[in-house]
């Protein structure tokens, strides 16, 4: 399982917009945003080519400056629903 | 709340994000704060090109399973290329190389023979004979690594 942090900028009046077309990808959540235009956005994938593929589709989506990985977690869990508390 | 394993390290996605995209998102630390962290962190350099970003490094039972910019690095300031983030984990690689393959047809070397796993002492002693036969046929500038 890979889940990986992605900072995606773009202008402040395309927020709305991209975050629309953004959670259409498999896999990928909008977390937050600032009026600067930058998204918090979060991409969920089983296999490392599909994460890198979701991050090249992020940045070809019109109205999208750059989308830039901050974090990268890959993990085999067993159990996905298993408590980490 | 309870957390899963997923939403713990999806909220450590989050908050690596939201802080070198300057965005704050309510309630992230107290989830982090409550929950105990198994990834030790350490500071490595990229070994991809020549910039030398600053990565954050996570290790969980020797074995690395994070990694994330450095916010402080004023080189990459917690941003890093998909190659560097993808590097240290080439290393468990599923189709990495990790022994000796040979040229072999009908068992023995040949160069246009297919590619087949050996032993290091076969690996070993099939280059010094190759490089001792080169040297023997043509002279020691025949040589060279």
């Amino acid at each position: 399982m890979n889940i990986s942090g992605v900072l995606v900028a773009t202008s402040p009046r395309n927020i709305e917009q991209l975050s629309g077309e953004l959670v259409r990808l498999p896999g990928v959540e909008v977390h937050g945003a600032n009026d600067l235009g930058k998204l918090v956005v979060t991409v969920e994938t089983e296999h490392e080519g599909q994460m890198a593929d979701t991050v090249v589709a992020i940045q070809n989506l019109r109205g999208v400056l750059s989308a830039a990985m901050i974090y990268h977690h890959n993990e085999a869990i067993d159990c996905p629903e298993q408590e980490e508390q | 709340m309870k957390l899963t394993r997923r939403d713990f390290i999806k909220t450590n996605a989050i908050a690596a994000t939201a802080v070198a995209a300057g965005v704050t998102i309510p309630g992230i630390k107290e989830v982090l704060a409550r929950s105990k962290d198994t990834i030790r962190w350490d500071k490595a350099p990229c070994r991809f090109c020549g910039t030398g970003c600053s990565v954050l490094v996570g290790t969980q039972n020797d074995r690395v399973v994070a990694t994330q910019g450095d916010p402080d690095a004023p080189v990459n300031r917690g941003l890093n290329c998909i190659k560097g983030y993808f590097l240290s984990k080439i290393m468990y690689g599923g189709d990495r190389l990790q022994q000796p393959l040979l040229r072999m047809s009908n068992g023995k070397y040949d160069k246009e023979g297919e590619f087949t796993p050996v032993s290091w002492e076969m690996a070993f002693k099939t280059m010094a004979e190759k490089w001792t036969q080169t040297i023997k046929d043509k002279g020691p500038t025949h040589v060279g690594t």
